[in-house]
């Protein structure tokens, strides 16, 4: 997969004589070009927050209107460090697309050489004729009917295989070299059969976790001995990790989301979905936050630091079965037992487009590159660029021992063409061309690691270890600055301006008689309501009944009165 | 059909022996660097920790002189000599790598030794002082420099002291003579010496030739080396106070800056027989130092407890107000990039300022250090070393967190990095407050804290005056404005 930006690259140097391309991209003879390219290297390496922001930044050379004559900043220094700043990171996501062309590996690929092929088609037996050894060697059935149906984990760089029958058998696969590292039966010496529900790797290949009937276990990978046991997670139904965050997620028959903090022990959080009982939860690795597909049909999103859900989405009628996240966290793709498969975006949380599935989903899966992998039934389906746009047809297909078996769990393996399916009959690895990353990176991702590097890895991945209140829907707001909205702004300032003045003081007009109640009293003296009226009336009527109406006369009809009475020269005025 | 799926072979991707480096792969696609702003504020926060933890900045202080330190000055041209004033008259001249003193005469002069400067070519220094005399060293002694920084030194036609083992004779007798003996009992003589009638304040050395400048009580004086008698004397532009400061500008030949008592800061041209300009400040300055690499720009340390930084073309308003000291400053000296100076106070601390910003970067003290009278920055501008009223001469690391010593290339890019980001995340608060905590003694801080109750007071008052005045009859006016009571053009 060499990216447009590579490309644009060396099209750019073809164009212009000069051998070196990154001068080339910079004094191009063809701006226009130049500039595309430039846009095209900001938009996927530079930070995301900043897109908006970073094409004014490279538009700021091309328009002189913009920032010299126009003053944008009051402050001339702070202005010219954002330039700086700006023309720093434009040149650092240019640099790292000219990188690209270091990228020596090429993704895989299937091309068809006329139009009566069809790449779904192709079967694996015919396809491991096409590739070298290594690469069909990862075209294997494990048979494993007494402990299925099998769940199928990969690690993060995909060396490592985590195989659990639902029964309890528990086997570590060394899925680059097809060998077994430990296997484990957990059925208290074939006395009770176990229920694992979900397994996940930790931060490292090291120690798994599994969610069984009752809690959720830590065992170590070596030994397979059972290193903890985690009582606070009651009846789990499905587990996920966040390896940055070192947290492991859990939700379960009563509904709650807990998160533990695997490096210390700690439980961060305990959140009340209210949703019932939850079996499905992937988080997104782009902000880590806990997807949930529940069985009324939403989904939602949870952070540990807020007891509500992020986002909540009606996606199906009837319950979610399965979700799955793309890796570069814009897409999110459900399955439903309403047999339809949604593609969300995760930005406006709108269905981008849906696909209606003929036999119900199971299991969904996004690779690396964006295809998407689909068990249902006997079969599993792969849809190649499924999430841009609709597809009529699938990439790629395969049915599982020709038939005969129910499809469990699907999971692309990193950075490999690999696919590892569990059923109901044991494991399952086919080869699909393109769903790996072609490059991976040993600093992140290193299935090559050697045991100094591994220790490495996990000091600093500790170092590093984020906080879990930075758990947010959009996380390159961290470190930037919050502003309120203007009318929020000015309620703080007011609010902020009266605390700076004295309180009034309330003037003690009546000594002595300080009571709250006259206070109260007094103040509501003129107040003329429903039921003061009424009373007035009764009082009046009470008075006049013995005789003493003119207690209740306002001064006004006392006058009148007074001048009926003395009939005096006005007293024609008073009729 | 034409297929090709990726195969990754252990031995393709994995260093054969143990010997070879191990075998690495990058991918700079942000997708599979998830939460990196999120990473990169952790570690921001982890390296301002370290930052913090590693700050040692105290390397060593240096016992010898018997009363205060008063004066000190380091070579402009050469890495090695290190030469103080105290005030009993007693000049020392350090070796600062091996910390010793390798040259001292107590009896060189009768009074306070007010000012000492080095010669552009390295062979003598020059000392004034309240006896009215100033004198001329022969500076030939042997550092600690290695044997390159000898032989460069030889070339150069500079003595070593100590007769070396590869018999070494030059032509110089006469500075051989005069800076033979390092101990006390034969005090060596000076090369020259001036007599005047009037007492020096201070003294600097002309950039580029044989002349010093002196300031005394009266007027400024050119000098020299050759003769016996001020080739120029200027008498204060407005105004019979003393002088305090004068120094030469380090790129205009005939340019001049000095600080009076009457708290002015002025510019002489030599070339003229009078002064160019003169600004008065509210207090009166102490020091005054050139910007060695703008030499345009100039701070002087103030008595109100600030430093100022001025341009020389525009002298009504200073460019930038250093405030931070809470006793007058007494002595500034300047790194030799130009983008920071320290500062030494009467308060009995240190604090180093990035000549743009108007607090300082680091502050430094000792728990028996007392008031300092002078602060100078190496020439490799690593190390600060000050000369106190405690008589101790002290030796600081420019950066406190900085590891003395080289770095291996893998080291300084991580130092480097954990820099970078410390500073793309410096806005946020628990940075921040990290990288400027400081524990300060609670004289300081006692005193910063009224400091800013009585700026906010002031401030107040002055809003209050605007408010209750004629609309437009009084203004507010600017932090920088203030400190400028005149300027005389």
């Amino acid at each position: 997969m060499s990216s447009d930006v590579a490309r644009g690259v060396y099209s750019s140097s073809k164009k212009s004589s000069k051998t070196d391309s990154k001068r080339n991209l910079h004094n191009s003879s063809d701006p226009v070009l130049s500039t595309t390219v430039t846009l095209q290297a900001i938009d996927k390496y530079a930070e995301r927050n900043h897109s908006a922001k970073s094409l004014e930044g490279v538009k700021y050379k091309d328009r002189p209107n913009t920032s010299k004559n126009n003053k944008k900043y009051k402050d001339k220094k702070a202005e010219a460090q954002l330039r700086r700043h700006d023309e720093k990171r434009v040149a650092a996501a240019v640099m790292a697309a000219e990188a690209e062309i270091l990228d020596t590996e090429v993704g895989g690929f299937i091309e068809t050489e006329n139009e009566m092929e069809r790449t779904h088609k192709l079967k694996q037996t015919e396809l491991s004729s096409h590739v070298d050894e290594q690469t069909s060697d990862q075209i294997y059935d494990l048979s494993l009917t007494s402990y299925s149906p099998y769940n199928v984990t990969y690690d993060r760089p995909g060396r490592h295989l985590l195989l659990t029958g639902r029964t309890g058998h528990v086997a570590i696969m060394d899925a680059l070299t097809r060998t077994l590292q430990r296997e484990l039966f957990l059925t208290d010496n074939g006395k009770e059969l176990n229920d694992i529900r979900s397994s996940t790797f930790l931060h490292n290949s090291s120690m798994f976790a599994l969610a069984e009937k009752k809690h959720i276990f830590i065992y170590d990978s070596v030994t397979g001995a059972e290193v903890h046991r985690l009582g606070d997670h009651i009846d789990p139904l499905a587990i996920d990790y966040l390896p940055y965050h070192w947290l492991l997620a859990s939700v379960g028959r009563a509904g709650f989301l807990k998160y533990t903090d695997t490096s210390t022990g700690d439980k961060v959080s305990e959140h009340r979905t209210k949703l019932g009982p939850c079996s499905v939860m992937r988080h997104n690795p782009y902000n880590a936050v806990m997807h949930l597909g529940h069985g009324n049909g939403v989904v939602t999103m949870w952070s540990p630091s807020v007891s509500q859900p992020l986002v909540k989405i009606l996606a199906h009628r009837g319950p979610v079965v399965s979700l799955a996240n793309d890796l570069g966290g814009n897409y999110m793709v459900t399955a439903g037992s309403d047999m339809q498969v949604k593609v969300w975006d995760v930005r406006t949380f709108k269905v981008v487009h849906s696909y209606f599935s003929r036999r119900a989903v199971c299991d969904l899966d996004i690779s690396q590159t964006g295809v998407l992998a689909v068990g249902s039934g006997t079969d599993v389906t792969f849809w190649k660029d499924a999430i841009r746009e609709k597809q009529k047809e699938p990439y790629m297909k395969h049915r599982v021992l020709n038939g005969g078996v129910q499809v469990k769990g699907v999971r692309f393996r990193p950075f490999e063409d690999v696919v590892g399916i569990g059923h109901s009959k044991g494991f399952s690895s086919i080869v699909v061309p393109g769903v790996g990353s072609s490059n991976y990176d040993s600093f992140e991702n290193n299935m090559f690691a050697d045991k100094k590097q591994r220790q490495e890895q996990e000091v600093r991945s500790l170092m590093d270890k984020l906080r879990p209140e930075m758990i947010q829907l959009n996380p390159e707001e961290i470190g930037g600055v919050e502003r309120d909205k203007k009318n929020v702004m000015m309620e703080k300032r007011e609010l902020a301006a009266s605390a700076d003045q004295k309180p009034k003081k309330e003037k003690k007009k009546a000594r002595g008689r300080n009571k709250i109640s006259k206070k109260l009293a007094r103040k509501h003296a003129n107040i003329m309501d429903e039921g003061k009226k009424k009373l007035m009336e009764k009082k009046r009527s009470e008075a006049e009944s013995k005789g003493r109406g003119d207690d209740f006369m306002s001064p006004a009809e006392k006058k009148r009165k007074k001048g009926l009475e003395e009939g005096g020269a006005l007293s024609r005025f008073f009729k | 059909m034409k297929i090709k799926a990726l195969s990754r072979s252990v031995e393709g991707n994995t260093r054969s022996n143990s010997g070879d480096i191990k075998k690495l792969s990058r991918n700079l696609d942000p997708k599979h660097k998830p939460l990196e702003r999120a990473r990169e504020y952790t570690r921001a926060v982890t390296s301002a920790k370290l930052e913090r933890m590693f700050a040692k900045p105290f390397v060593a202080a240096l016992e010898g002189h018997v009363d205060s330190v008063a004066c000190s000055a380091a070579s402009r041209g050469h890495l090695c000599p290190f030469v103080t004033g105290g005030v009993d008259g007693e000049i020392r001249v350090w070796d600062l790598a091996s910390r010793r003193t390798v040259w001292n005469n107590k009896t060189s002069h009768t009074g306070a030794v007010n000012g000492v400067c080095i010669s552009n070519d390295g062979k003598s220094f020059f000392s004034c002082s309240t006896d009215k005399t100033i004198k001329q060293w022969g500076l030939g002694v042997k550092m600690a420099g290695g044997r390159k920084e000898k032989r460069k030194r030889k070339e150069k036609g500079v003595l070593d002291s100590d007769s070396d083992s590869d018999g070494d004779s030059d032509s110089d007798s006469e500075v051989k003579k005069s800076s033979t003996s390092s101990d006390s009992s034969k005090n060596p003589a000076p090369l020259n010496s001036w007599l005047f009638s009037d007492t020096f304040k201070s003294m600097d050395h002309h950039w580029n030739e044989e002349q010093f400048t002196t300031a005394s009580d009266e007027a400024v004086q050119v000098w020299s080396h050759h003769r016996s008698n001020p080739i120029q004397t200027y008498e204060p532009f407005n105004g019979t106070d003393s002088c305090n400061v004068v120094r030469w500008n380090p790129s205009e030949r005939s340019l001049l800056a000095h600080t009076s008592s009457d708290r002015g800061i002025g510019l002489h041209d030599t070339r003229a027989s009078s002064s160019l300009r003169k600004t008065v400040l509210r207090m009166r300055s102490n020091c005054l130092e050139w910007n060695p690499m703008e030499p345009m720009n100039f701070v002087v340390g103030n008595e109100d407890h600030n430093c100022y930084s001025f341009d020389m073309r525009k002298l009504s308003q200073p460019t930038m107000v250093h405030k931070g000291h809470v006793g007058a400053v007494l002595s500034i000296g300047w790194s030799s990039t130009g983008r920071e100076f320290v500062t030494g106070s009467y308060d009995r601390t240190i604090r180093i300022f990035n000549y743009r910003s108007g607090t300082s970067r680091d502050s430094y003290y000792a728990k028996r250090m007392q008031r300092v009278f002078c602060v100078n920055y190496t020439a490799d501008a690593k190390f600060i070393v000050s000369g106190s009223d405690d008589t101790n001469l002290r030796i600081w690391k420019a950066r406190s967190n900085e590891k003395l010593g080289q770095q291996l290339v893998r080291e300084e890019r991580a130092t480097n990095y954990r820099n970078t980001l410390v500073k793309k995340f410096e806005h946020m608060p628990e940075v921040r407050n990290i990288v400027k905590s400081r524990n300060m003694p609670k004289f300081v801080k006692k005193q910063t804290a009224m400091a800013q109750i009585q700026h906010a007071s002031a401030k107040r008052k002055e809003g209050n005056i605007i408010k209750h005045s004629k609309k437009g009859s009084v203004a507010w006016k600017g932090e920088r404005a203030k400190a400028i009571v005149k300027e005389y053009e």
